[in-house]
């Protein structure tokens, strides 16, 4: 009974230890190799077009 | 321009919508290596689709679905009335759909990434950063071509004595009106508990001072707040095509408000002409039906201004009041209906 509720209690604790939002987002995600890199985004990005239209407001 | 793709890594770490990776709302394929392998199947504006922001945040995305920032239908109820029922059909298909809902349909176009106006989008926020309220981004992306820069004095004149004071747009504007109350209203008109000058100035007319007292008391209910207060031009767009667009210049326009054709106020015009949308191949039969100028309630109020000042830059100079002379070139008949004739202040009385 002890040892189930010590597994209780700790069981978030280590989730949000292990997979608070660095851990995944830093961990595993290769979007945030180039959007986080200003020479990267600088090399790969194309203007788009432009069209005629004037602002609303 | 890059930097508007660019994300602030140090948010990463911090802000919760991140913790389930980019992949969770933008799809994609972030094992993808080279950038079009990556992007392939990628969801630019996630948020377009209200269930992305409604999973956590479902009493929002729930009225958000009803509001006006989000139908857009205010727009389409203001022009409605020139088409006849075929063309109103044509142009739901070709205009509405694809250029006015373009861009006023997401929570990320407030809240994460500026939605693009005239094809120029300025990119995200702050490195994508989930920005709560920011007026001067948050609204001023789409309402930064009239109202906002009006408000701060950047379109000329001076500032609205409110924003010196410091107030911003949530200062009047409820949280409610930018995501609705639940309820399904076809204009900005119809809002329950839309901001109005006499939520805070409700003692009009007890003033200590007699001129004030007596303006006030004199003018309830025939000139509304703007009609004297708005201190300057603001800004006028004409002759808006759908493949071109509009120019525009300042003015000040005062005449009869077009939806009760009594109350004195603030007048804008609206750059719809006969041939707006020549391009998409819709006519508008009942183009007269409806007159070239709506009451706008100018943001660039101040205490004094020249109408407050003297009762005779109205009553005898008529400075800004529309004539037939100073009405638009080919623009609507029913502009003449908001012409109002106002007498010189009878001396003895």
């Amino acid at each position: 009974m002890g040892n189930k509720s010590l597994l209780l209690f700790l069981a978030p604790a280590l989730f949000f230890l292990l997979y608070s939002s660095s851990t995944i987002a830093a961990g595993k995600n290769n979007c945030l190799v180039c959007h986080t890199s200003d020479a990267t985004m600088k090399l790969l990005y194309k203007p788009p077009a432009m069209v005629a239209s004037e602002g609303e407001g | 321009m890059y930097k508007g793709y660019l994300v602030d890594k140090n948010l990463v770490a911090k802000d919760p919508h991140f913790a389930t990776g980019c992949m969770f709302c933008h799809k994609g394929n972030e094992n993808g290596g080279a950038k079009e392998s990556a992007h392939k199947d990628l969801v630019k504006r996630p948020s377009d689709n209200l269930k992305t922001c409604g999973m956590c945040h479902r009493q929002i995305a729930d009225t958000y679905g009803k509001s006006l920032h989000y139908t857009t239908i205010g727009q389409r109820q203001g022009v409605m009335k020139r088409f006849s029922p075929t063309e109103l059909k044509q142009f739901d298909e070709k205009v509405f759909q694809q250029s006015c809902r373009s861009c006023h349909a997401s929570c990320g176009g407030c809240h994460v990434k500026a939605p693009p106006v005239g094809g120029i989008g300025l990119g995200l926020i702050q490195g994508h950063k989930f920005v709560k309220k920011d007026e001067g981004k948050t609204c001023a992306f789409c309402h930064g071509g009239r109202v906002y820069p009006e408000y701060t004095g950047e379109y000329g004149g001076k500032p609205d004595v409110h924003y010196q004071k410091g107030m911003l747009c949530m200062d009047c504007h409820k949280k409610s009106d930018m995501h609705g109350d639940g309820s399904t209203y076809l204009s900005k008109q119809d809002v329950k508990d839309r901001p109005a000058c006499t939520n805070c100035h409700s003692k009009l007319g007890q003033e200590a001072k007699l001129t004030t007292r007596a303006a006030h008391t004199r003018h309830k209910g025939k000139v509304t707040c703007y009609g004297c207060h708005a201190s300057a031009e603001y800004r006028q767009c004409y002759n808006c095509h759908l493949d071109t667009g509009s120019t525009a210049k300042p003015g000040f326009l005062l005449g009869l408000n077009p939806r009760d054709r009594k109350t004195l106020t603030t007048l804008r015009l609206i750059p719809t002409v006969r041939d707006s949308f020549k391009h998409a191949g819709v006519a508008m039969s009942n183009f007269d039906s409806l007159p070239n100028y709506w009451d706008t309630p100018a943001h660039n109020i101040r205490k004094r201004t020249d109408r407050t000042r003297s009762c005779d830059t109205c009553h005898t100079d008529k400075t800004g009041l529309l004539t037939r002379e100073t009405l638009v070139e080919k623009g609507s008949k029913a502009n003449e209906g908001l012409i109002y004739n106002i007498k010189p202040i009878p001396i003895n009385k």
